[in-house]
């Protein structure tokens, strides 16, 4: 049973514990004999200090037997074996870990996360309209009843839409998102509901529309009442019955809410473009054969119009794991190991191809298992319920914090690989063995915590007060819902909007008020394709995504923007207009430098008539997220056409005016609703203070943390004086600690800093949002800086360690 | 081999090896005597010897080795090669001045 347990023993690697007490076992061994000798000195008559250096000359070098003594007590196979795995297993988890991050970082800010359907054959339609360029996710009814009824590269096509919408419940509304499917899509995407079922065949046909709700409203609406399945379920003024709940993560590039059937008979306009279509391809056909099919079909159609088809997998285009991303990452670990190669070579002698090449081996295995695992960790815990956008506030924080902790795992493996090394009998003294394993791991966690404090430090800081272009401080918003069932008619529309209007300016302590679809501080604008004069002028025009905010009547002067020329839209602007823009000056600047932009047109991707400019504002912000002024175009929204928010002015209490505005719509029609005052700045002050909290908390925890590192490295020095390692410089203890590892530890911390707020905050702004690059380069621009982060990380914290070894060095030789 | 035929005489603590040595080649091998322990280290990893803690003669704690089954089987091996080695080695050096 004893030699059991020593031969399972001999192959886990040494506790620094056990380490320790191996040591004390030789040196205790070794001051045996050293006493014995000096014993034996003395009593052919030396003195005893006489005797003491001649036993020590007999002796030889105490640290290199110790070194010797270690070396042997290890070099046992099984040790080995256990230090290589120690050596691989950490760099495959760091590398898997730090491409999980990236992924998710590259799947949120580039593309939305997909995760389902699982399936590798599942692909999704795309289109491009070879003329100008632009793609589009959405089919028309005609092209995917056309591959549907002709197909023999698919398995089954599925299709869909979805549309905001407003739901009533027991005690308020809240606006929805829903997809509207085909019946028997739930089915092909083999959803097995948490609850009830789904809905099948003729299900669009039924008295009593059947629905599946999501299981996030499912919880947050319902508190996963059971019972819900038989319930009525409102859409828009129209009852729905909830028959089942999709399984939980369940998720087709949004988050939907509900899944309710679409009435495909119904739709007279087959040409229209406004679908999204997915297919399941047999198990033997690449996408590229699927697309010639649906290219030639839809050509055989006639129908296609200069639009050809784009077959894309839902990764490539939402997000997600998949091989390709793992080629850089891959490039990463050989990188690693190389740099680990590298440093121990002249240690530990020569490096075998076949051990290098099994390194590799391991380490690209367990990193692909480590990203697969993490990603998917990371998205149900840390990301979740983070409305499926990448915030780089917090998020970003927790997402940076874990890199670097990824990076500071490197680190204690690169160090616990020298300390190994050093055991294999070289002649690093062997104090350095000594510094405590605390030491590293406050360091770490020190480093972690202060970078993550100047990153949240540096957004709250930008964030504290920032430019807007507007004032908040007297402006709330009051999203408008109108239930679709009452209000689907135009004309219901604008009466409904004329009857409120007149009642609104009736209330005296409205100074002004306006409508909008969103509002900046709350919403995205949205990015509409434009034909605009290429700005390096090497064509004469250009395709190019604008942020456009939809704006009704004297927005501009509600919320204070200032108009630089023209005129904006007023009371007075002809009613039945369409077709009127305003630009913003950094957009008047990029796109007519030196003209009038008054007078000019601007094409937009989809409408016939374009836009005519009437005027220039002041810029201002197009996101709550956004920092700087981007170029805007704000295209006039007549509040009966698409009413979404109602912008109001006033120096009174916000709660009674809006009060007001609610007894004035109920008025107009009862069927109306306003949601929650929204104070302009409300979001801009909670995110901000928020900030500060979060980042208070962690210089806090970073300054502690910092003390903490430091009374380790003082102890570890001690210790190591206290070890009898003859310093000569110890009648200067004080200044020889701070000089080895204060100052390299203070600059270790203040290099990180100057890293992490110089590459963080473009990595997500400038080279995502504002250059709006192709997502492949996007992420190839995340993970260049992501990597020199890391590597300087990396050798900022083998500082100390370097300063240390030398002096110790030093001292020992000397 | 000098070790393992060292501690045939029975338990022996490092110090008391190196003397032996000394003592029975008669100070003709001189060898830092540190270089002793991880000789010992790595026979013991191999097996050939075993070691624990003991009292020494001066009545403090020391570390005795003793040799083992596959040390004997080791130290035979060793014994025969060398008994092989050297006699080859004199054949060699006596041939020599016939050939010159």
């Amino acid at each position: 049973m004893r030699s059991v347990f020593e031969f399972a023993r001999a192959f886990l690697p040494k506790s620094p514990a056990g380490q320790l007490h191996l040591e004390q076992d030789i040196l205790e061994e070794l001051q045996f004999h050293l006493d014995c000798r000096k014993e034996a000195n003395r009593q052919c008559g030396m003195s005893e200090t006489e005797a003491e250096e001649a036993a020590l000359a007999q002796f030889g070098d105490t640290e290199s037997v110790l070194d010797a003594c270690l070396a042997a007590r290890n070099s046992h196979p099984g040790r080995r074996m256990a230090r290589f795995a120690a050596r691989t297993l950490p760099l495959g988890l760091a590398c898997g870990a730090a491409a999980a991050v990236l992924l998710i970082l590259y799947a949120l800010v580039v593309r939305l996360p997909a995760t389902y359907p699982p399936d590798a054959h599942w692909i999704v339609v795309w289109w491009e309209h070879a003329p100008d360029g632009i793609l589009t996710a959405e089919s028309s009814v005609g092209e995917y009843a056309t591959w549907r009824s002709r197909t023999r590269t698919t398995e089954s096509v599925a299709i869909g839409t979805y549309r905001r919408v407003v739901s009533r419940f027991k005690d308020s509304s809240e606006r929805l998102l829903g997809k509207y499917v085909a019946d028997d899509y739930l089915q092909q995407h083999e959803i097995r509901p948490v609850l009830g079922r789904i809905f099948v065949a003729d299900a669009a046909g039924l008295a009593a529309k059947p629905v599946v709700i999501s299981y996030d409203l499912w919880q947050r609406r319902y508190n996963r009442d059971r019972s819900v399945i038989g319930t009525p379920f409102d859409v828009d003024g129209m009852e729905y019955t909830v028959v089942g709940v999709t399984p939980k993560g369940y998720q087709t590039y949004y988050p939907f809410d509900f899944f309710a059937p679409l009435d495909l008979s119904s739709i007279a306009d087959r040409s229209s473009r406004r679908f999204l279509v997915s297919a399941k391809l047999k198990s033997n056909v690449t996408p590229a054969e699927a697309q010639r099919e649906f290219a030639g079909l839809v050509r055989g159609d006639d129908s296609g119009n200069g639009w050809h088809p784009h077959i894309r997998r839902p990764q490539d285009v939402y997000g997600g794991t998949y091989p390709k991303q793992f080629v850089p990452f891959a490039i990463l670990t050989l990188m690693l190991l190389v740099i680990v190669v590298a440093r121990n070579r002249h240690r530990a002698g020569p490096v075998r191809g076949s051990k290098l090449v099994s390194m590799l081996i391991g380490a690209g295995v367990i990193a692909i298992l480590t990203s697969i695992g993490t990603t998917g960790l990371l998205r149900d815990t840390v990301l979740a319920g983070a409305d499926q956008r990448f915030n780089f506030g917090i998020d970003g924080t927790v997402a940076a914090g874990f890199a670097l902790l990824v990076t500071f795992m490197v680190c204690a493996s690169e160090f616990r690989q020298k300390r190994t090394a050093t055991a294999v009998g070289d002649a690093e003294p062997t104090a350095m063995r000594r510094i405590s394993p605390a030491l590293i791991l406050t360091n770490a966690l020190t480093f972690l915590m202060l970078v993550s404090a100047v990153i949240l430090t540096h957004d709250w800081w930008t964030r504290r007060s920032p430019d807007v272009g507007f004032d908040t401080e007297n402006v709330f918003v009051l999203p408008i819902l109108l239930p679709k069932s009452d209000f689907s008619d135009r004309a219901v529309r604008r009466t409904f909007f004329e009857r409120a209007i007149e009642r609104i300016d009736k209330i005296p302590s409205i100074d002004q008020y306006s409508f909008a679809i969103g509002f900046p501080t709350f919403t995205e604008a949205t990015n509409v394709a434009m034909k605009l004069p290429d700005p390096k002028r090497t064509e004469d025009s250009a395709w190019v995504k604008i942020a456009t905010r939809a704006v009704g009547l004297d927005y501009f002067d509600t919320v204070g923007i200032n108009t630089l020329e023209g005129h904006p839209f007023r009371r007075e602007t002809d009613g039945d207009r369409v077709g009127l823009a305003v630009v913003s000056a950094a957009f008047a600047q990029t796109y007519w430098p030196g003209e009038k932009a008054i007078g000019h047109r601007i094409n937009v991707s989809g409408i016939d008539t374009p836009f005519e400019v009437t005027a220039v504002v002041e810029d201002a912000v197009s996101s709550q997220s956004g920092d700087e002024h981007n170029p805007m175009v704000y295209p006039l929204v007549w509040h009966w056409s698409i009413p979404q928010t109602i912008v109001v002015r006033t120096e009174d209490d916000f709660q009674v005016v809006a009060q007001a505005i609610r007894l004035a719509i109920s008025d107009a029609n009862p069927e109306a609703h306003l949601g929650e005052v929204k104070p302009a700045g409300a979001a801009l002050a909670a995110s901000s203070r928020t900030r500060s909290l979060v980042a208070a908390f962690l210089w806090i925890a970073a300054l502690l943390s910092l003390a903490l590192s430091s009374s380790f490295t003082v102890r570890a020095m001690r210790r190591l004086a206290e070890r009898g390692v003859r310093m000569v410089t110890m009648n200067r203890p004080g200044a020889m600690i701070r000089g080895a590892a204060f100052l390299p530890l203070l600059f270790g911390v203040a290099a990180s800093l100057a890293i992490g707020a110089l590459l963080s905050k473009p990595l997500s702004h400038l080279l995502i949002r504002e250059m709006r690059l192709d997502p492949q380069v996007g992420a190839v621009c995340i993970l260049v800086p992501a990597l020199l982060l890391v590597g300087t990380h990396l050798s900022v914290a083998l500082i100390p360690y370097r300063q240390l070894r030398r002096v110790v060095g030093t001292v020992s030789s000397s | 081999m000098l070790i393992l035929k060292t501690l045939t005489i029975g338990r022996l603590h490092g110090y008391a090896i190196v003397q032996r040595i000394q003592q029975v080649s008669k100070d003709a091998l001189q060898i830092e005597e540190g270089s002793l322990y991880p000789a010992l280290h790595r026979m013991e990893q191999k097996g050939w010897i075993a070691s624990e803690w003991g009292v020494s003669e001066n009545n403090r704690r020391a570390r005795f080795y003793v040799l083992t089954r596959a040390g004997r089987k080791q130290l035979k091996a060793e014994l025969n090669l060398w008994t092989k080695l050297s006699e080859a080695t004199a054949r060699v050096l006596d041939l020599a001045p016939e050939r010159g």
